[in-house]
């Protein structure tokens, strides 16, 4: 069957959520523009997207949330819209054409909570917890409902799609379609295609990725695929060091200076213990435990930080409106502004004394040459200025130089890692998860190639 | 034509800063200036230029106010903006991007039938009320709305003017006129950088040559223009005085700070009907030859113009309306740099409508206040006059509602 075909019933499972809700908005977005190509805008009704979710209380929003972006898509899409409804001759503005294509858009949706509302469709992505036993059954009881021998897209971001095949019993038509968060915003969607699948699942995958206008990027079907397998290797190492640093200063200290090393000093947009909150403490200690669990050889990662923090009920995430939650720091209007003390059991403010200066005086000055990662990112010039800051940066004898160092090469050795498993078909795709899925200005191998390498 | 049977002057021009997308203050997420600080603002720095602001009648142009602002019956804004024309007879003037020109013309009429020996003239738009992509359906209202928004472009106008660039590229070679169109962005850029009230005079792109050279590429935009050729969404107004000799002395305005309007062409073109030839503007033709009959010159008389380039394929057919160039040959007149403040015929030095802005209604009176104000010696990027006339031409619509003024300075 044809994409279009499929597009006809589609359900979303875990709707609701903060994947969920991204990915509703890009499926509705095409589903809508796919009817109103069809049908020149006349004979609506034929496209149907379930949203189903637990729970229901979260529908109001979700309805605004998808109107609201809804009506930003067909102004971007304005072009587009009216050619599809040049023949319908009603609606004549641009306002008309915008108005009816978000009206008949949140009629092709069915806001549900019962899963045998997804019996009748082609196309089934799953976006519930990362949780095994939860997926599986939840796909488990869907295959047994369907009717039209659906495909499935699972948006783990870290269970082998295998296991869930088995376990639900799901026979060749499910792949991995890991979308990155928030997956209206970031380009990345990692696809995982087990052995067996179904080739037309996999023409259909490649199709859908183009139309959403995403990047893909194949990942082996092996547990936390190429997007988690680097960053939960990363946060081990960060815990190793803050494991370090904590022989001289105190624990909050040294969660400050890995953050700010990961950040500042290695120009990403946040620092790792700011990105474990923002994905959600709670999420990546799970997610280690799945990879702990499915990763050949038994592999065990350091994370008493993630299980400490999880302990204690410091769980990050974010609110339903986008605002963080509160994990490794306290957040005013999503900028940190005090970390949690393990020793003292409480958030240390910056402003509180003047532990935030040693911070700095520890790791060192950066050097002049230092862009921040915002306006780096907007720099024609980036590449050629990242190069010159790290030649300086790591000439340097401090310790922010010495800390960076040493996350480069771990970057660098993970990568490797990645490829040599298979995991990644080649280092340009681990580049291009770092650089898409979490907005690294460059690829492991970039900055080692120029000038690290040399000093190896 | 016939000489005007007595002495018609233009004194004490003012612009607000014509503000939108460039302007280093602009915000789109902040609340928008009110309409009426915009009219306040624009009288009060008429006025101030005036001893005794005391006037007959009072003039207001603006497009699409019940659109954009929800607002008609503007002439009650005219005792708001200047207390002594409670009273007083007051107009509102519509006539799409020609509604400033018209409204000037309205002023003249009544200087001329005695009724009025000062008529303050105003005239305004706020277009930043909605995004682009609606305020494209208000303006589409300058066209046949009925019979030509249903299969025009999205980005209506531009559309439009993109099919007479189309027009010209087939008839006269592509790349000659794109460098011709991106010479005249660049050019608008760079006065505009000299008028502290344009839109564009924060603008400090490196090579403007180089953006205007940008290939159209129809999936963003239309066919044949890209971005740069396109004058943007503005809010701004604009005010002055048409007096007679009694008005300039009533008022205390001194000569040298006025000048005088020698001839006025005005030629409508039906709107239910398309262009005959989509690569000239014969209502623009028309309406130029009627101001230079009145005035008894021609275009060699010129010292300088202000043209409506809401295109700069529109900059293109002006010049080739004007006579400034010959049919097919505008660009090559653009690149020999004719049209800049040294060339033979400085044009546009206020930037323009792609540099100083487009608030529709008001472009029209934004001209004449820069004529006088260039004729005068007052303006801030002063051309070295070397002839006594300057010229403006303001249209509206798809070459359909044209005026065109020829000035001379009052002394």
């Amino acid at each position: 069957m044809l994409l279009d075909d499929l597009l006809q019933n589609v359900s979303i499972i875990g709707a609701a959520g903060k994947m969920g809700s991204g990915i509703a908005l890009l499926l509705l977005q095409e589903i809508a523009s796919t009817e109103a190509r069809l049908t020149a805008g006349l004979g609506r009704g034929r496209f149907h997207l379930q949203l189903i979710d637990v729970n229901e209380q979260a529908f109001y929003d979700l309805r605004h949330y998808l109107k609201t972006h809804l009506m930003r898509y067909a102004e971007r899409n304005i072009i587009a819209l009216r050619k599809y409804f040049a023949n319908e001759a009603k609606l004549v503005s641009n306002q008309d054409i915008i108005e009816d294509f978000v009206e008949g858009a949140l009629e092709c949706i069915r806001f549900e909570t019962n899963i045998e509302k997804a019996a009748d469709s082609f196309l089934i992505f799953e976006a519930v917890v990362e949780d095994v036993e939860v997926k599986a059954n939840l796909l488990k009881k869907i295959h047994l409902l369907a009717k039209k021998a659906p495909y499935y897209f699972s948006n783990t971001s870290s269970i082998p799609i295998s296991i869930l095949e088995e376990k639900s019993r799901i026979q060749h038509r499910i792949l991995g379609f890991h979308f990155y968060n928030p997956p209206a915003v970031q380009r990345l969607i990692e696809v995982i295609i087990p052995e067996k699948t179904n080739p037309e699942l996999k023409d259909i995958a490649n199709e859908l990725v183009k139309r959403l206008h995403k990047i893909m990027v194949y990942s082996k079907d092996v547990a936390g695929f190429i997007g988690n397998g680097h960053f939960i290797r990363e946060i081990a190492f960060a815990n190793e060091k803050v494991q370090e640093l904590k022989n001289h200063h105190a624990i909050h200290e040294a969660i400050f200076m890995i953050n700010k090393v990961t950040q500042d000093f290695l120009v990403r947009p946040m620092g790792i213990f700011q990105l474990i909150d923002y994905v959600g403490v709670d999420v990546c200690q799970k997610i280690t435990s799945i990879m702990e669990c499915f990763l050949p050889n038994a592999i065990s990662f350091q994370k008493d930080l993630v299980d400490q923090a999880v302990k204690v009920g410091l769980l990050g995430g974010q609110y339903a409106d986008g605002t963080q939650k509160d994990g490794f720091f306290h957040y005013e209007n999503n900028e940190p502004t005090a970390l949690y003390s393990f020793a003292e059991r409480r958030y240390i403010s910056f402003s509180d004394g003047n532990w935030i200066e040693k911070c700095h005086k520890n790791l060192g000055v950066l050097p002049e040459e230092w862009l921040p990662w915002k306006k780096l990112s907007k720099d024609p010039l980036k590449h050629e200025k990242i190069q010159k800051y790290f030649q300086k940066l790591l000439a340097e004898n401090i310790l922010g130089a010495k800390l960076s160092q040493e996350f480069l090469n771990h970057s660098l050795f993970i990568a490797r890692n990645l490829v040599a498993d298979g995991v990644a078909q080649k280092m340009e795709d681990v580049a291009t998860v770092l650089e898409n899925g979490f907005y690294h200005l460059y690829g492991p191998e970039d900055i080692l190639q120029e000038s690290v390498r040399s000093l190896l | 034509m016939k000489p005007f049977r007595k002495k018609i002057f233009v004194a004490a021009g003012y612009n607000t800063i014509y503000y939108g997308t460039g302007r280093k203050e602009f915000d789109p997420t902040a609340p928008l200036r009110g309409f009426e600080s915009y009219l306040k603002e624009t009288a009060e720095g008429t006025c101030s230029q005036i001893p005794h602001p005391v006037f007959d009648e009072g003039v207001i142009g603006s497009f699409m106010p019940g659109r954009f602002l929800k607002q008609a019956n503007l002439p009650g804004f005219l005792p708001f903006m200047v207390p002594s024309l409670a009273g007083k007879p007051c107009t509102g003037i519509e006539g799409a991007c020609g509604t400033g020109g018209r409204a000037l013309a309205m002023a003249v009429r009544s200087v001329l039938s005695d009724l009025a020996d000062s008529v303050f003239v105003a005239a305004f738009e706020m277009q930043n009320t909605m995004k682009a992509v609606y305020g494209a359906d208000v303006l589409a209202g300058a066209a046949y709305y009925n019979k030509e928004r249903k299969a025009g472009h999205a980005y209506f106008f531009p559309g439009i003017f993109s099919r007479r660039a189309e027009a010209y590229y087939e008839k006269y070679g592509y790349e000659m006129a794109r460098r011709g169109m991106a010479k005249w962005y660049e050019l608008s850029i760079l006065n505009a950088r000299k008028n502290p009230k344009a839109q564009e005079y924060h603008n400090s792109a490196q090579d403007l040559f180089a953006l205007g050279m940008t290939p159209p590429d129809p999936k963003k935009f239309v066919p044949h223009l890209n971005f740069y050729d396109c004058s943007k969404v503005s809010d701004g107004a604009s005010s002055l005085v048409v007096v007679t000799e009694e008005g300039l002395q009533q008022c205390g305005i001194a000569k040298e700070k006025a000048v005088e309007i020698v001839g006025i062409g005005e030629a409508e073109a039906d709107i239910t009907m398309a262009p005959e030839d989509l690569t000239a503007l014969s209502t623009t033709e028309l309406a130029v030859q009627k101001a230079f009959d009145q005035a008894h010159i021609d275009v060699e008389a010129l010292a300088l113009a202000e043209l409506h380039d809401c295109f700069s394929i529109t900059a293109l057919l002006s010049l080739e309306a004007l006579g400034l160039a010959q049919k097919g040959k505008a660009a090559h007149f653009i690149l020999d740099g004719n049209t800049t403040i040294e060339g033979k015929i400085p044009i546009n030095l206020s930037g323009g409508l792609g540099g100083f802005g487009h608030p529709t209604g008001a472009t029209g009176v934004r001209q004449m206040v820069d004529l006088q104000k260039q004729l005068t010696g007052q303006a801030d990027n002063q051309a070295v006059l070397k002839k006594p006339y300057g010229l403006m031409i303001s249209m509206g619509g798809n070459d359909k509602t044209v005026t065109a003024f020829v000035v001379r300075p009052a002394v």
